[in-house]
């Protein structure tokens, strides 16, 4: 008996100790102020890890892309998933989640990104599209009812004007933005309810919507961040990417022409005859180098089951409005396209875009003067959704 | 037509026991103070038969012989006492209130304790903590806050009264986990499947309640449906005895919480009840840390009050029937109707305030509830049928925004505070239940437990604001589940009873009918499927001290309505390839017992595979359930519990839990097995509760009481996403909490009344169950419980 309770006494008295330990321990050690060399970052990384429903985004800064492995045993937790835009000086992020959060990262002497300010628009679901034209000008659009163009400075993070696009309808989800000239042109998603493709024509010069051009060619720009549905060529010609998701419409691309700001009828790719699936983004990087992505399998656009991934990234010539075929052969397929997929140019004649595999996660390079792809880097810690490159 | 034959049964079990009408002695064994003796002891010489009191002390001897017969009634603790009854031919049914005397006034609780229906429960071979909620009827605490403080347990709550919880019981959570009321399923009968379990266990407010029994584990088989691996039974009050008693309390936040229990029982066996609550509160606790947005769009941290988190709820219940008769020991005819009206303040990480959306539910109840021992020979039966109406109401219809001081900031030009699309929601479910529960008592060390649960659910709604945005309104459209659960047990004493063996197998049926929207139009989507279950338990009486426990259960939990079929009202599309999620479940461990003390421990291990998870992507893609991930749990649990005194109990239990994810890559929608072994995220792994109560007696008068708790919460710091991923040092954490509360009450010498003063979270901590979410500081409260009347 005596011995019982002197058992259950130490039991006490263990576990007070135990949650005494537990609550007050674990602070770190006191750092100690060796100098530490400054770690020169060239390029930011975003990696998504996790598994399950248990998935972020993590930043990490680069001083070359010439590894062969990257991890995320160093990258800062963002705690939402993110795509990530670039001044040249910092890094930014905008993530999905309630309210629409912009993060500006610069990378400190040891080459952590570190969050240096934010950008949050209250009321907001996410930021749908984010376009920065210098240091201190850029534009960004917000899902969730918010008809509005924010203008910021990436420098300051602050916002610095607004633009009323209220008129643009509502219930839109504002795809992708691209600046021409004077003009800034927001893609416009209805999710098929209109069954055309529209666009918001905006003026820069004043700041005012002049108006919403449409076709019915095609339907629904459907992007989200990550990836890319504008775009302009070397004659100045807009080109727009529309999956035609939730509509009977094909996918397509549309253009308009330098100068002009409505949709050249004589133009039309109907990507939706050229492949008879569904596409995704549009990538251009100069004469032979333009790019979508094909889903295989309209169930699944999304590429969230664990077993097949199902787009492919397709060459396509624009001006010929036809397939040229796989970027290349003996890529495997990647998943989630329309969450995921980006192409890079981080130099003159270096494209780099991910796969997300159920093998492997890499970033693959494609040189635009021979066409050549060769695997860049592999990531161990999740799939690749973004990279930046800084001015030097 | 499987569905129909447990009506045709339950019916017919009706008919069985109006038909036996036989010489009777009946009665109910209290104690001097009027409380019901449960588990008592009643030998009848003459015809050398024997029975043990139910839980309400009551008792009954059927198929008598007329004459003069002896009764012997015995119960540990009181002096036993002999009774002499006559059976007349003219008077075949005599009905006794039987009292028995207390041997000593400094009885310890623990020898009580050891023969009531409670302890029978953890005495039975389940692993199984059960909570007196009685005890707490003086308290302020909630349910959720009363399920939390058992070993195992762990609730996630978001905030104030009737605020989101997540209840998980060794390791397994969320769907996996199954809550009862009185046997029946929850989502029958309150809103659990619309609004979760926080705002639900609400609407059933402690003082409605006499005990939880928590099982972990292996479920028995009373408990009807496809629990994963544990369940959660709430076994409200049903006093066979006149009383009146109410409660009402005052907290912080403007807190109200009042209660009212009534009941009456004619010499005839008629009784009537009335049960009622009114629970209301602000939640308008501060919250530290909030951002609000300046002008440039930078946020300004500043510390402000829960504006738009106010919470109502009320029922009202009430029952007539008959109890003690030949042909049925209760039978009860109830009807309840409550209402609830649940503001919601934030989204589910609190960095985006809302101002108007919230929830609005009405529920009606109607039930026929009839039990009977020895309803034919050896057999006791047990049988429910209902009806239940809930209607939810979710208004998220305005294009103001707002932040954390309440204020309007702007407005939006489309989309509701959470949908794109508005809604002023109303949905209609309608659920019918039947029950059966029978037990053959083949011999003292062998009893055979059928159950089985049959329901029919249908719902429909409609959204006039919805079908605006979507051209069509497509909550219209049905959806209705049918199920059937059934399950055996065998439970049966080896060597003097010393050994018990516990073997079940359940069968689990459903079929569910839904609608999917495809190119704008609403198509019927449904599915089939049946799985099955077993378990095998053992419990090992080595000595009057020590009790041991095995038992192992191979559980399924099919995958829900919406996890198969979607639901457009939460963007959730159809998965028809879902499979069931798997469970093998091990719980060792034993208790022992001595006079001032006890203790216990158990070692857990789960195995799931096929676990269902929520793929989200943003609407209006759909977002869909897949089958991700298996995990293995490792788990011990402790309690210890001392009273070296009558003045002084400790009670003390912490739980280590380690879950360890153990998919490979193909089922972790990942590329490599880098997550193979690592411990799953955001998930508490060490937790414990601690209360020292002493109570002082005879203080101002003689047998009042004076009673003062402290009582304490700890819960280890867990990383919000994966431990391996990333910087440790600047990982999101969900911090560590240690919760401390204080609480005195008195109560008068006849147990007329109760003043309690409380308070929680005494050190005024900041405290987070879920990554962001704030719960309450420091908060008082006031209760006044009293018994206008006890017989």
């Amino acid at each position: 008996m005596n011995k019982l309770k002197t058992t259950t006494y130490i039991y006490i008295l263990g576990l007070l100790v135990a949650f005494n330990m537990l609550s007050c321990g674990s602070d770190d050690d006191a750092t100690t102020s060796v100098e530490e060399p400054v770690v020169k970052i060239n390029h930011g990384v975003a990696v998504v890890s996790g598994a399950g429903d248990v998935k972020t985004t993590f930043l990490q800064g680069l001083t070359n892309l010439n590894t062969t492995s990257i991890d995320n045993k160093n990258s800062t937790e963002v705690g939402q998933f993110s795509s990530v835009y670039s001044d040249g000086k910092a890094m930014f992020t905008a993530g999905f989640g309630s309210p629409a959060t912009m993060k500006k990262f610069v990378f400190d002497k040891e080459g952590k990104a570190v969050l240096e300010q934010e950008i949050i628009i209250p009321g907001s679901n996410s930021f749908s599209s984010v376009e920065i034209l210098n240091e201190t000008t850029g534009y960004a659009t917000v899902g969730g009812g918010i008809s509005k163009v924010i203008q910021f400075d990436p420098s300051t993070m602050r916002i610095t004007g607004e633009i009323d696009i209220k008129d643009a309808g509502d219930g839109i989800f504002y795809s992708d933005m691209i600046i021409k000239d004077t003009n800034l042109f927001v893609a416009l998603n209805d999710f098929g309810g209109s069954g055309t493709a529209k666009v918001a024509v905006v003026d820069l010069k004043t700041n005012t919507l002049s108006k919403i051009i449409t076709d019915d060619r095609t339907a629904t720009l459907f992007n989200t961040l990550t990836s890319e549905i504008m775009t302009v060529d070397a004659q100045g010609d807009i080109y727009i990417q529309a999956s035609g998701l939730f509509s009977d419409k094909p996918s397509g691309v549309l253009r308009i022409k330098n100068g002009q700001t409505d949709f050249d009828t004589t133009y039309f790719f109907d990507l939706g005859a050229a492949f008879g699936k569904t596409c995704f983004g549009l990538y251009h990087f100069g004469e032979g180098a333009t790019f979508t992505i094909v889903s295989e399998n309209d169930d699944n656009f999304f590429g969230t089951d664990g077993a097949n991934p199902v787009f492919r990234y397709q060459k396509i010539d624009l001006a010929g409005t036809k397939k040229v075929g796989d970027l290349e052969t003996s890529l495997p397929n990647t998943f989630a396209a329309s969450r995921t997929s980006f192409m890079k140019k981080t130099s003159d004649d270096e494209v780099l875009f991910p796969i997300s595999g159920t093998e492997e996660d890499a970033l693959y390079s494609y040189k635009i003067s021979s066409g050549s792809v060769t695997k860049k880097m592999v990531s161990t810690s999740g799939y690749i959704t973004g990279i930046i490159t800084l001015k030097q | 037509m499987h569905y129909n034959s447990y009506f045709i049964i339950v019916f017919l079990f009706f008919s069985i026991s109006c038909l036996s009408q036989q010489a009777t002695i009946s009665g109910v064994v209290i104690n001097s103070k009027g409380e019901p003796l449960s588990g008592a002891h009643i030998y009848e010489s003459k015809a050398n038969r024997s029975v043990v009191t139910d839980i309400s002390g009551s008792f009954e001897l059927d198929n008598l012989s007329l004459g003069q017969h002896d009764l012997t009634i015995s119960y540990i603790g009181y002096y036993t006492k002999q009774e002499k009854i006559l059976l007349k031919k003219e008077q075949p049914k005599v009905k006794q209130t039987i009292v028995l005397t207390q041997q000593s006034d400094e009885l310890d609780e623990v020898t009580l304790k050891a023969t009531s229906e409670a302890t029978k429960i953890k005495n039975s071979t389940t692993t199984v903590s059960v909570i007196k909620a009685q005890a707490f009827h003086t308290r302020s605490i909630t349910t959720s806050d009363l399920l939390a403080t058992a070993s195992g347990v762990q609730v996630r709550q978001s905030g104030g009264v009737g605020n989101s919880a997540e209840i998980s019981i060794q390791g397994l959570s969320g769907r996996q986990v199954k809550l009862f009321v009185d046997g029946i399923p929850m989502d029958f009968l309150l809103p659990v499947e619309e609004l979760g379990v926080g705002p639900s266990l609400a609407m059933l407010p402690v003082n409605l309640i006499k005990r939880m029994e928590i099982y972990k584990g292996a479920v028995p088989v009373s408990m009807g449906v496809d629990a994963l691996g544990g369940a959660i039974n709430m076994v409200t009050r049903k006093e066979k005895y006149d009383f009146v008693e109410a409660s009402a309390g005052y907290s912080s936040f403007n807190t109200w919480r009042t209660s009212i229990n009534a009941r009456k029982i004619l010499a005839s066996g008629f009784t009537a009840g009335l049960t009622g609550f009114y629970t209301s509160s602000d939640n308008n606790y501060r919250l530290h840390d909030v951002n609000v947005i300046n002008e440039q769009g930078n946020p300004e941290s500043i510390s402000a009050k829960k504006f738009h988190d106010s919470f109502r709820s009320y029922m009202i219940k009430a029952d007539i029937g008959m109890i003690d008769q030949s042909w049925a020991d209760r039978i009860l005819l109830s009807f309840s109707y409550a209402d609830l009206y649940d503001e919601i303040q934030h989204n589910f990480e609190m960095r985006q305030p809302y101002g108007e959306a919230l929830n609005r539910v009405s529920t009606y109840n109607n039930a026929l509830q009839y039990e009977k021992k020895e309803l034919v020979k050896n057999l006791d039966a047990n049988l429910y049928v209902g009806y239940n109406r809930i209607i939810t109401n979710f208004d998220d219809a305005t294009l103001n925004i707002y932040n954390w001081r309440g204020e309007i900031v702007g407005q939006r030009t489309s989309g509701g505070e959470i949908t794109a699309s508005q809604n002023k929601l109303k949905l209609t479910g309608d659920n019918i239940t039947g029950r059966i529960n029978l037990q053959y008592n083949a011999n003292p060390a062998t009893k055979l437990i059928f159950n089985g649960v049959t329901s029919f659910f249908k719902r429909s709604g409609e959204d006039p604001v919805a079908a605006d945005f979507y051209g069509e309104d497509y909550f219209k459209n049905p959806v209705s589940i049918n199920k059937v659960t059934s399950g055996i047990g065998l439970e049966r004493g080896f060597f003097n009873e010393k050994i018990t063996s516990y073997s079940a197998v359940k069968l689990y049926h459903y079929t569910a009918k839904g609608f999917e929207i495809e190119d704008n139009e609403a198509h019927v989507v449904e599915q089939q499927k049946t799985e099955y279950g077993a378990s095998q338990s053992f419990s090992w009486k080595m000595n009057t001290n020590f009790l041991a426990k095995l038992s192992y259960e191979y559980a399924t939990r099919l995958p829900d309505r919406i996890e198969m079929l979607g639901d457009f009202s939460a963007a959730v599309a159809a998965n028809p390839n879902l499979r069931p999620e798997r469970s093998h479940n091990i719980n060792l461990g034993g208790t022992y017992k001595k006079k001032t003390w006890s203790a216990e421990a158990y070692g857990f291990f789960r195995e799931v595979e096929d676990i269902i998870i929520l793929q989200a992507v943003p609407p209006p893609v759909l977002s869909t359930y897949q089958n991700l991930l298996k995990t293995r749990i490792l788990g011990v649990e402790s309690e210890i519990k001392i009273t070296p005194t009558p003045w002084i109990s400790l009670v003390l239990n912490s739980t280590f839990q380690d879950l360890r994810n153990r998919s490979k890559k193909e089922n972790s929608g990942v590329s490599n097995d880098r997550y193979f072994g690592a411990r799953l995220p955001n998930k508490p792994y060490l937790f414990g509760n601690g209360e020292v109560q002493i109570t002082q007696r005879n203080l101002m008068d003689k047998e009042d009481r004076l009673q003062f708790w402290w009582s304490t919460r700890y819960v280890k710091d867990f990383f919000r996403y994966w431990e391996i991923d990333g910087r440790k040092e600047d990982k999101l954490v969900i911090p560590t909490q240690w919760l401390h509360n204080l609480g005195i009450a008195y109560t008068d010498k006849q147990n007329r009344y109760t003043i309690t003063l409380e308070t929680n979270n005494i050190f005024n901590r900041q405290a987070y169950d879920n990554f962001g979410v704030q719960k309450p500081g420091r908060s008082w409260h006031f209760k006044l419980k009293t018994s206008l009347f006890k017989s």
